[in-house]
């Protein structure tokens, strides 16, 4: 009944379509990164005779960059990364944030005011230089590197919210029913109060794709992500940007569209979600 | 104003054990970063001489009492000494020696956010889903998605390189204030100095150079600030004192600017304070664009370099940082409403 209303709702949301549209090509160019690329992603594929950086042509469709790496096929083989780094962090926010923010929450007391002082302290670090700090101690290397240093800083963020949620729902008429027809105390969480919190989730986790994959995109640029190698967006800017001042800059435009590009269309579609699921938002 | 002088004694004394976890917490990053004595002596280091450094810094005493050392160090703002430069610098000079030119862009980029916001999220609130609304919304969203560091590319591509609208920024003061005397702009305030020595050319020239950088940062709390302008404003708009305001037939900028924006300044205020985290932490990317002279970019050096204690002493300011501008925004808006006072014993 709700999700009916909620998506009656959404289906006139121009900005939903807007961001579900820029998700959805993201998403194909993960999938579809293998058939579309020209060339392999990870190695050197100019020829002999071709003086690298290769400017765009019909053999490489967006150029190359100054190692001859085929911008085209990183750039796809880019996206797989980023939506891997995006989901993993916040799958990772989800599974430590809803359960400690769900104890926070039923339980109250000395139980809830760590946590919440926890979150606090958390809080108070800007998030990026947590990120760095948790990549530098994690010890540079790969996208897990990533999904750590960013998942960990969106911790707090989803611990706060369900608590909020779960704290407004306990002393509701059909909590108090639930207990009187002899539910466990869990089970009344985890099957009936949790489910009911899960609209400010999902929007929570919609926005945090978009700022889990620019957080994860400048700390790669600063070099704590995969090695140079690897097709990743964060890491392309980097190799791009010896050429900011000069002609080359067919390396450093297409990574940093494909990131905005995505950002906003999770941002978009978050945005949307909010506006749909609570009617107290107007637009 | 005893209430209110009261509050503010109560706010400052729970913000110190705040700062005292948050120094646990940036002091428990220690052990997880590279150790110092392999940047100080290099890989290749015997057994011998690591340990014989190690016990000579103190590094291998009590975790508490090396945090102990650490808020004491913290507390004179020195830090500590630089055991990786290992010259008898500490860690606070550098730290001290650069903060200036972080605190000048983040407050330069938090005032573009806050006039822009306030004015776009004013006007989308007062015509709503009209023009300007739509275009300050997409401008503010698009602006929030693009990544800060790529932004800084394009943008001094664009106005320093292509149109030469602006200097490519060069914070020194060299650049800034040529003629400066030896011990003139000892502060390294350098536009905050050159304002208060009234030298025209110095400021115009330090605006020059930092209007790029803290355009460019302040796309990170812009988009947070002009949605809550807007939402509270569209909620202070509906409330009956406008109604009364316009029946008594005040013109409508009036009944905007001077009756609800006030009202609606205080959540907007609180969301503006806890937005410097944000751009504390894109002052790091920025800073490193623009090869700013601040703490952000020590910081990310520090982090490549090895260098331990000084990550974790720059962490902190950070945070520390964080935690005061909050306090002072809490109290700035208990001394400037009289409604907060009452319960804000």
């Amino acid at each position: 009944m709700k999700a009916a209303r909620a998506w009656r709702r959404l289906r006139r949301d121009p900005l939903f379509w807007i961001g579900g549209t820029l998700v959805l090509l993201v998403l194909l160019m993960a999938a579809l990164a293998g058939p579309l690329s020209s060339h392999a992603p990870d190695r050197r594929v100019t020829l002999e005779g071709e003086r690298a950086p290769v400017a765009p042509n019909e053999r490489y469709l967006l150029g190359t960059d100054e190692n001859g790496y085929d911008v085209w096929s990183r750039l796809l083989h880019g996206a797989r990364a980023s939506l891997l780094t995006g989901l993993c962090a916040v799958g990772l926010a989800l599974f430590v944030g809803v359960p400690l923010g769900a104890v926070a929450g039923w339980r109250g007391g000395l139980a809830d005011g760590l946590l919440m002082r926890a979150t606090d302290v958390m809080l108070a670090f800007p998030s990026v230089l947590l990120a760095i700090a948790i990549a530098a101690a994690a010890g540079r290397g790969s996208v897990w590197t990533l999904v750590l240093a960013v998942g960990v800083v969106q911790v707090p963020l989803f611990m706060r919210q369900v608590r909020a949620s779960v704290m407004a729902a306990r002393h509701e008429d059909w909590v108090t029913a639930c207990r009187a027809t002899g539910l466990s105390a869990t089970r009344t969480l985890m099957r009936h109060v949790l489910p009911n919190c899960l609209a400010p989730i999902l929007v929570l986790a919609t926005l945090g794709v978009g700022s889990a994959i620019l957080s994860a995109a400048g700390l790669s640029w600063l070099g704590l992500g995969p090695p140079a190698t690897e097709p990743e967006w964060g890491r392309m800017l980097e190799e791009g940007a010896k050429y900011m001042r000069e002609k080359e800059q067919w390396i450093l435009v297409p990574p940093g569209l494909a990131i905005a590009a995505t950002v906003l269309g999770f941002n978009l579609l978050g945005d949307a979600l909010r506006a749909a699921l609570d009617p107290r938002v107007t637009r | 104003m005893s209430v209110a002088l009261g509050y503010v004694g109560k706010r400052a004394l729970v913000a110190v054990p705040l700062l005292l976890v948050v120094s646990l917490a940036c002091f428990a990053l220690t052990p997880l970063l590279p150790d110092p004595s392999v940047a100080r002596l290099g890989q290749h280091a015997t057994k011998e001489n690591v340990a014989a450094f190690r016990a000579r810094k103190g590094l291998d005493d009590p975790f508490l009492v090396r945090w102990g050392r650490f808020v004491r160090d913290a507390a004179t703002l020195e830090f500590g000494e630089d055991i990786v430069r290992d010259d008898g610098s500490t860690v606070g000079e550098g730290i001290r020696a650069r903060f200036p030119a972080t605190f000048e862009l983040a407050l330069a980029a938090m005032l573009i956010a806050v006039v822009l916001g306030l004015v776009a999220g004013a006007l989308g609130a007062v015509f709503p889903r009209r023009l300007a609304d739509a275009v300050a919304q997409v401008f503010a969203l698009v602006g929030a998605s693009v990544p800060v560091f790529w932004l800084g590319f394009m943008a001094s591509l664009l106005f320093a390189v292509k149109l030469e609208w602006l200097p490519h920024p060069d914070w020194s003061l060299r650049v800034i204030a040529p003629d400066a005397g030896p011990g003139d702009y000892a502060t390294r305030f350098l536009l905050l100095e050159s304002l208060a020595r009234f030298d025209l050319g110095a400021v115009g020239r330090a605006l020059a150079h930092l209007a790029l950088p803290a355009l460019v940062l302040s796309t990170i709390p812009l988009a947070v600030v002009t949605r809550m302008t807007r939402a509270t404003m569209l909620e202070e708009l509906g409330r009956d004192y406008v109604r009364t305001a316009r029946a008594k037939g005040a013109p409508e900028t009036r009944v905007v600017t001077r009756h609800a924006l006030r009202n609606a300044l205080i959540p907007i205020v609180t969301v503006t304070g806890l937005q410097t985290g944000a751009l504390l932490g894109g002052a790091v990317l920025t800073e490193t664009v623009f090869a700013w002279p601040g703490l952000g970019r020590y910081v990310a050096e520090a982090v490549r370099s090895g260098n331990g204690p000084v990550v974790v002493a720059g962490v902190f300011t950070f945070a520390a940082t964080f935690v005061v501008v909050n306090l002072l925004v809490d109290v700035a808006y208990v001394l400037a409403d009289p409604r907060l006072r009452r319960g804000a014993r």
